[in-house]
């Protein structure tokens, strides 16, 4: 299969290959021009010229009007010859340059320079800027005569005219500035007419802007903590998606790591920027993360999924925005940070086109996994007692139950026989994922173009597991005169296939039972405990469920369109609109087989069951802005953004079940026999719409004192009628210390910026009704007195949003000619009050309410820090490092929490004091297990031995935080080699050892029947005097959680390891017409180190994965 | 130029800005909000409706409160041993999980109610208003504060303790009156019947003008314009059901003064020689062999409208069921030694609810009290409150014996059975017991009767007969507050 998949991908990449060619030789314009005419003007020679070069032609009617008509017939002539010929008795010149031919009127240049010599009056340096690459020209560029206040902008057109009236000639430098594009200067030596090339700005250089989504700044002139991730950087790290390379890159950005399900293709992470700002209760209650940041895609709010499906190839670069004064534009949904995405815009020029192959193969990683062998396992049982009694020679007293000996003795005649069955393997496999990408761009100054398709295919590693994506997008830029327009279109279908049973029933498999019978077949039941243990079901075979016909898809197709309209009215001033439009279809297919397992012992007509659910999300949102920034007296620069924005989600569901299938070829609903009694279909609706209002301001003084500050209100139907909008605003203030002049004297500091910022951004990730009283119509049971309503949520309308004191302190420091930079951000973030779901007697009518209380204060630092060791011409060798630190406590809860203290007892180590982290690990410590005795001796709160265990005796043991967590790496770079490595290092805090409380203690007379951690059988007390750690091996009792179950959780991961190879340069480029080509391997999470053994990927393993990219550009 | 540029970006700008609020005001489709509901009459009508329809559930009186557990406790029915789905309640095993789950479904839901007759109370204000007028302010005003008590009493006298001079301060449950997520306090018997009553009294004011029940009788028919806000008054909570509910209340607390003021006061209203607003049943209507009147449906004073009350009938009582599972008065055969033993009177109407009925391949003694008769009288009907109960309560009340020996005889002569002549008032107690018990079966009243009276001796429900008495341990009387309660409470 492989074979075959690798030949199609091989044909699928050389008819690429070929239509990219034949794409480009059809778009190239000829250089030759053919012409016949008889008088006719110069205008329409200009548009045949146009016609058949596809050259930007640039004149003015005035330039023309003075011209007379002429008479040619040529055919094939080159272009220059032809020009020449035209222009021959014309008062009109020419100049061509990089696909653009400009005529100016030739008398009166004359003049002016004519008249720039004999006055002194009227002089003046006009010009133009273009793109040194794509020859586009560039608008809004600073022009500046180099130590005066003398500052012009470009129009749309490139042009530029800047008076210079009464200065030296000889001695003026003018200086050109634009955000991303490398600075100019360019020493004025009186040309009439001065073209002017800009280079755009390297990776390190985009990162000097901040793109915020609404509006964009100098990062030398922004107050905020942010930090900008090149498509370059992200995919040197990793090939999988964007916010696995985010978590390496960024100390702030953090992927939860989820021990329930791994690597599940399907699952969609748990993302944090810089910790949690609340959680009680919420977690369980919904199904969304009410820690999660916000995702914005080129400006349009968006979902976590769409992110996470992104291809890496669309990307250009990635903001993320971590302090209030960053995020506080975003208002009430700010809370947790912002994500920032923008993907790629089309450049003009001619069709160029892009293919990146991306592919991997995972494997599952299951070193964490400690399980018993077949006679372990046996051993395991015989000691704990499964089979009876046992004397002082390890014999079973036939007591009771002589079934059981008999039972033993069978096992252990298999185990002879040397069945020992790994069952873990069964569901996984070795899986092989891939991605195209095929990007495709051109255009000219007034219409540009971009196409991309990308179509994904990720296979989990367990089987019947995966994820393909496909998405389109078109995006075309038109600009006339002051207006310009943009449009996106992307298409997204979306096919995921889910595993059939959790990875935790093959690891709980027995391993002295066969997988398969004699005759070959695999096996339903593994053991039938009818007749030894009476209450007992039987142990079904994982495996058989494996091999029906079982069904588990969710589907989507979503559409978004986005439309972006920007008119600049005056150079400094710039209106835009925004129009974005996002539907998207959900459908899930749940079909279980009639014959698995958990159907055994059902009615016939019960057998099967088919789960349909419909969604359809329509969401649009809209927003206008103004948008202000002009330098005065060359020293004040005043930026400023005014703006409003309405949104608008609807959301719909329905599902419905139903019962009964003969067989499992046909999971058609149509076949079943009936829906479950008593069951109706589900249906959901709601819709939820927002306004707000936003200003920012950023006022800068001589580049050197930085002032920046936020307003935004905001408004929700969801916040409940008597408060519908909220305030939140931000403020922030920095200092650039390396532009004051006593600082030039350190000249081996580069940069110096101090920065602190304070604001209140707010979260809004909760229910749509939380905060009010809703009536749903009972239609149940219906009486003469027509319709009824009843409350189907209490609401509190009393409820304050909950909105984050969030205060940040930042350092960039940048030093030796930038060989080494540091930041660092320290914060302090203040929820006040949480947001909490409090449970309540059931008298007051209610069972939980969302309650205002107490508070969570967030204190951490994050350092990002790297150094050239090395640089050389077209060698450089970096050494990076990042940390981060969190520590959180509650204040103000009092009692109120207690009712969740209690129910965690049983279930957890986390409780909700005063003071106390949300984080800490609480339980009784524990001296160990008294080797006389084999039971548990505890430390109670006044130091003391005791053997009872007492929930009052709690203390805190542990913290599941580390003191610091982050990536150590280097890179290097030799011509176009590239290599990097990233180790993820925690450092400090505790973990609870789950596998320990449930595989090697607390085995119920029960679960003895499942397999086990091998500690279970050498690690527990057997006999009087033996040191162990863990209760006897016979103690079937439910044992409290104690600090025997907390370890010390130190870790080194071989998170990212990559080498790559780029060439534009290589002779063999131009023999398959590409004008780049990319290579790049990489290994991710290959290795996992940790001070603890505790199963990793309970219910889904985790992956290790081995990956390549390959991109050609024509 | 420049000027137009910012007229026109100033005209968007405003565009924006104006349209804004009413924007974000957005309804839910598929629910209401608060604020649209109690806009007009309809609003409060649904609303309180919606309290009707959700005590017709069968967390509440649709089934645990009329004709399943409470009538479990209350011996009425042959449990047949251990394997019976009801066997825990019956021998009130108040820790069995299964059993505290029955209870918690019976408060929560019914403090639910109670938060929702809270809200439309306070969304009805003080006086009556132009989107409230007369008499639908008095009605639904009335109508809320009777079922707001109602419900109260009910959990009272499941969950409180035997009222008694000794315990009636000692903390039983808390007294919703406002909407509030702050914990109330337990109060005793004595305070808490105190806000019962007080509702009652206001009820009983704001009706006694408004209820067209006292000038049109119970109108059980559609109103001519189809809206039927003002008939139907047997499902609502009316004028003379409040009545009833007072003298329950003052019996439960044993004012037998005020209860018999109450009782007398009302039968006087209702069966009056000129206007009988609840008559007896007729001898036609209760015999009738293709709609028979199993309920007694004109005597009802308040009761339910449930047409999904067959859905009851078949998981309780049709004779299809297994005995395990069904409410009956024999071991899934036509037995009848248990019907003989309750019924002294072979001609009483109300031994008709019990017969052989059979399903092709069972043949039982059933209790078809609940059975579906196509268009037969009261045929969604639950009854909570009926004229027999204050007829009785009146006999019990009456200090003289004649007149109590009356008011008892005119109950077993509607019933057509003979009158007795008890010889003294404890006599006469034990007559009304057992006429209590015949009168009451499935309608969720018998339990609180031996409550009220602390009897240590119920009839036998382990046999098929009901002697010898089984005997009641005092404390067994008072269930529990639910886990869901207490846990909370700190």
């Amino acid at each position: 299969m492989n074979k075959n998949y690798l030949l199609k991908v091989m044909r699928i990449t050389l008819f690429l290959l070929l239509t990219g060619i034949c794409a480009v030789s059809a778009k190239s314009y000829s250089q030759q021009i053919t012409f016949k005419g008889r008088n006719v003007s110069l205008e329409v020679v200009i548009q045949a010229i146009r016609q058949q070069t596809g050259y930007s032609i640039f004149s003015t009617k005035h330039t023309l009007s003075s011209t007379v008509p002429l008479t040619i017939d040529v055919k094939n002539m080159e272009l220059d010859q032809f020009l020449s010929l035209v222009t021959r008795n014309q008062p009109v010149t020419y100049q061509v340059e990089d696909r653009t031919i400009s005529f100016y009127n030739s008398e009166k240049n004359r003049s002016k320079i004519q008249s720039g010599t004999i006055s002194t009056q009227q002089q003046r340096i006009s010009g133009r800027v273009i793109h040194a690459e794509s020859g586009e020209r560039i608008e809004s560029v600073t022009v500046q005569i180099k130590g005066t206040n003398r500052v012009t902008t470009t129009d749309a057109k490139g042009q530029f005219q800047l008076l210079t009236t009464g200065m030296q000639h000889e001695q003026l430098i003018v200086l050109f500035r634009h955000i991303g594009m490398k600075p100019k200067e360019i020493v004025y030596s009186g040309q009439k007419f001065l073209e002017v090339k800009l280079e755009p700005a390297a990776a390190t250089e985009i990162k000097d802007v901040v793109v915020t989504g609404i509006y964009q700044r100098d990062k030398e002139s922004f107050t905020g903590s942010s930090s900008t991730y090149t498509a370059k950087e992200l995919k040197m790290v990793g090939n999988q998606n964007v916010l696995q390379s985010l978590k390496t890159l960024d100390p702030s950005f953090a992927i939860v790591d989820n021990n329930q399900f791994g690597s599940d293709p399907n699952r969609l992470p748990d993302i944090e920027i810089r910790g949690k700002s609340s959680v009680i209760g919420l977690t369980d209650e919904y199904s969304s993360n009410p820690n999660q940041p916000l995702f914005i895609l080129d400006g349009f709010e968006s979902t976590l999924a769409v992110i996470a499906d992104l291809s890496m190839d669309r990307v250009e670069s990635i903001t993320l925005l971590k302090d209030a004064a960053a995020s506080a534009i975003y208002g009430s949904k700010a809370a947790n940070g912002v994500v920032v995405v923008e993907t790629k815009r089309p450049k003009p020029g001619q069709l160029r086109i892009n293919y990146t192959l991306n592919g991997s193969i995972s494997f599952a990683d299951l070193t964490d996994y400690n399980l018993m062998n077949a006679e372990e396992k046996l051993q395991f049982e015989l000691l704990s007692g499964f089979y009876g009694m046992l004397d002082d020679k390890g014999q079973i007293i036939l007591g009771s139950n002589p079934v059981s000996e008999a039972n033993y003795l069978e096992r252990l005649k298999e185990v002879r026989r040397g069945v020992n069955t790994y069952w873990a393997n069964e569901p996984l496999r070795t899986a092989i994922n891939q991605r195209h990408t095929l990007f495709a761009e051109g255009g000219d100054q007034s219409l540009r173009y971009s196409v991309s398709v990308n179509h994904g295919i990720t296979n989990g590693v367990m089987k019947a597991s995966d994820r393909k994506t496909t998405n389109g997008n078109i995006r075309l830029l038109y600009r006339k005169g002051d207006l310009s327009f943009t449009n996106s279109l992307s298409i997204d279908h979306v096919v995921a296939n889910k595993e059939v049973s959790p990875f935790s029933t093959f690891s709980r498999a027995n391993p002295y039972h066969r997988k398969y019978d004699e005759n070959g077949n695999i096996k339903m039941v593994l053991e039938d405990f009818s007749a030894t243990r009476s209450g007992y079901d039987p142990i079904y075979s994982p495996f058989y469920d494996l091999n029906n016909l079982n069904i588990n898809t969710q589907g989507s197709e979503g559409f978004t369109n986005n439309f972006e309209i920007e008119w600049r009215v005056l150079p400094e001033l710039r209106a835009r609109g925004r129009f974005g439009l996002r539907s998207l279809n959900l459908h899930d297919e749940i079909f279980r087989s009639p014959f698995n397992v958990e159907f055994v012992g059902t009615d016939p007509l019960q057998k099967g069951s088919y789960q349909e659910n419909n969604g359809k999300n329509v969401n649009y949102d809209g927003d206008f802005s103004l948008t202000y920034g002009k330098l005065f007296a060359d020293k004040h620069m005043l930026n400023a953004v005014l703006g409003a924005r309405m949104e608008q989600a609807t959301t719909k569901r329905s599902s419905y079940q139903v019962r009964g299938f003969i067989d499992d070829e046909f999971s058609n609903p149509n076949f079943a026999l009936g829906y479950p009694e008593g069951q109706r279909a589900d249906y959901m609706q709601s819709k939820r719409r927002g306004a707000s209002f936003f200003m920012n301001m950023g006022y800068s003084y001589d580049k050197r004192y930085l002032l920046d500050a936020t307003l935004r209100s905001d408004g929700s139907s969801v916040f409940g009628s008597e408060r519908q909008f909220s305030t939140i605003w931000s403020l922030g203030l920095a200092w650039n210390a390396h532009n004051e002049s006593f600082f030039k004297q350190f000249h081996w500091i580069d940069q110096l910026r101090l920065r602190a910022t304070i604001g209140n951004p707010g979260n809004q990730n909760f229910d749509d009704y939380i905060s009010m009283r809703v009536y749903r119509y009972n239609n149940d049971n219906r009486n003469p007195f027509g319709a009824s309503t009843i409350i189907s949520n209490m609401g509190n309308s009393g409820l304050r949003w909950q909105t984050t004191l969030d205060r940040n302190l930042g350092l960039d420091f940048t030093t030796f000619k930038s060989r080494l930079r540091l930041n660092l951000d320290y914060f302090v973030k203040s929820t006040d009050p949480l947001l909490v779901l409090v449970s309540l007697p059931t008298s007051t009518g209610v069972n939980t309410v969302a309650k205002n209380m107490g508070a969570q204060v967030t204190h951490g630092f994050t350092i990002a820090g790297d150094y050239t060791l090395l640089r050389r011409e077209q060698f450089n060798w970096r050494v990076n490092l990042n940390m981060r630190q969190l520590k959180a406590e509650y204040e103000n809860i009092g009692n109120q929490l207690n009712n969740f203290n209690e129910a965690n007892k049983s279930r957890n180590l986390i409780r909700y004091y005063d003071g106390g982290s949300p984080s800490d690990l609480w339980a009784v410590r524990s001296l160990g297990i008294d080797p006389a005795t084999g039971r548990e001796i505890f430390l109670n709160k006044n130091d003391q031995q005791t053997f009872v265990h007492d929930y009052r005796d709690e203390v805190v043991v542990g913290n599941s935080d580390p003191d610091l967590e982050g990536i150590l790496g280097t890179s290097f770079y030799y011509k176009g080699f590239s290599a990097s490595v990233n180790l993820r290092y925690r450092w400090g805090g505790q973990s609870f050892m789950q596998t320990l409380f449930e595989k090697v203690e607390n085995i119920s007379a029960r679960d003895v029947a499942l397999n086990q951690d091998k500690r279970a059988l050498y690690d527990r007390w057997k006999q009087p005097g033996d040191q162990a750690k863990f209760k006897a091996i016979s103690n079937t009792d439910q044992t409290p959680i104690s600090s025997r179950f907390v370890a010390d959780n130190n870790m080194l991961v071989g998170e990212a390891f990559s080498v790559g190879y780029e060439t534009t340069t290589a002779g063999w480029l131009r023999s398959i017409h590409a004008s780049s080509v990319t290579f790049r391997a990489y290994m991710n999470d290959i290795f996992h180190l940790s001070t603890i053994t505790n199963e990793r990927g309970i219910d889904y393993p985790f992956a290790r994965s081995v990956s390549f990219s390959a991109g050609i550009r024509f | 130029m420049k000027i137009l540029k910012y007229i026109i970006l100033i005209s968007c700008l405003t565009l924006v800005a104006s349209s804004c609020s009413k924007w974000i005001d957005v309804k839910p489709a598929d629910r209401l909000g608060e604020e649209q509901l109690f806009v007009n009459r309809a609003g409060f009508m649904k609303a309180i409706n919606g309290v009707y329809v959700e005590m017709a559930s069968a967390d509440l009186y649709g089934q645990h409160m009329s004709t399943g557990i409470i009538d479990v406790l209350a011996q009425h029915y042959y449990i047949n041993g251990s394997t019976h789905v009801f066997d825990k309640y019956n021998n009130f095993v108040y820790t069995e999980a299964s059993v505290k789950s029955g209870f918690e479904q019976i408060w929560k839901k019914a403090y639910e109610l109670i938060a929702n007759c809270n809200v439309i109370l306070d969304k009805c204000g003080n006086a009556p208003s132009e989107i409230l007028p007369q008499p639908y302010y008095g009605i639904i005003k009335g109508e809320t504060l009777a079922l707001r008590a109602m419900i109260h009493l009910d959990m009272l006298r499941l969950f409180g303790p035997i009222y008694s001079e000794d315990n009636k301060d000692k903390p039983a449950i808390p007294y919703i009156d406002k909407i509030s997520y702050d914990i109330s306090p337990l109060l005793g018997s004595e305070e808490f019947t105190g806000h019962v009553v007080e509702d009652l009294e206001a009820a009983l004011l704001l009706l006694q003008d408004s209820d067209p029940i006292r000038t049109e009788g119970v109108r059980n028919q559609g109103s001519p314009t189809g809206e039927n806000d003002l008939y139907y008054r047997q499902y609502r909570l009316n004028y003379y059901a409040v009545k009833a509910l007072l003298a329950r209340t003052y019996l439960w607390t044993g004012n037998r003064t005020a209860a018999l003021k109450y009782a007398e006061e009302l039968l006087t209203e209702v069966q009056s020689a000129d206007k009988t607003t609840f008559p007896f049943v007729t001898f036609a209507s209760a015999v009738s062999v293709d709609k028979p009147d199993r309920m007694f449906s004109t005597e009802v004073m308040f009761s339910l409208y449930n047409i999904n009350r067959k859905e009851m009938y078949n998981r309780l009582f049709d004779v299809s069921l297994q005995s395990n599972d069904k409410l009956s008065f024999s071991n899934g055969d036509v037995n009848d030694t248990r019907v003989r033993a309750i019924y002294d009177d072979n001609n009483d109407f109300r031994r008709r609810i019990w017969q052989s009925a059979s399903n092709g391949t069972t043949t039982a003694t059933t209790n078809m009290k609940y059975a579906d008769v196509i268009d037969g009288p009261g045929r969604y009907m639950i009854p909570l409150i009926r004229l027999s109960e204050v007829l009785l309560i009146a006999a019990e009340c009456s200090p003289e014996l004649a007149k109590a020996t009356a008011y008892f005889n005119s109950l077993r002569t509607a019933r057509n059975c003979v009158s007795l002549a008890p010889v003294d008032q404890a006599a006469l107690k034990t007559e009304i017991t057992k006429e209590f018990r015949r009168e009451m079966l499935g309608e969720g009243q018998q339990f609180f009767y031996y409550k009220r009276n602390a009897m240590q001796a119920l009839p036998n429900s382990s046999t098929l007969n009901i002697s010898p008495e089984k005997t009641m341990v005092l404390t067994n009387y008072t269930v529990p507050l639910p886990d869901s309660e207490t846990s909370q409470r700190y």
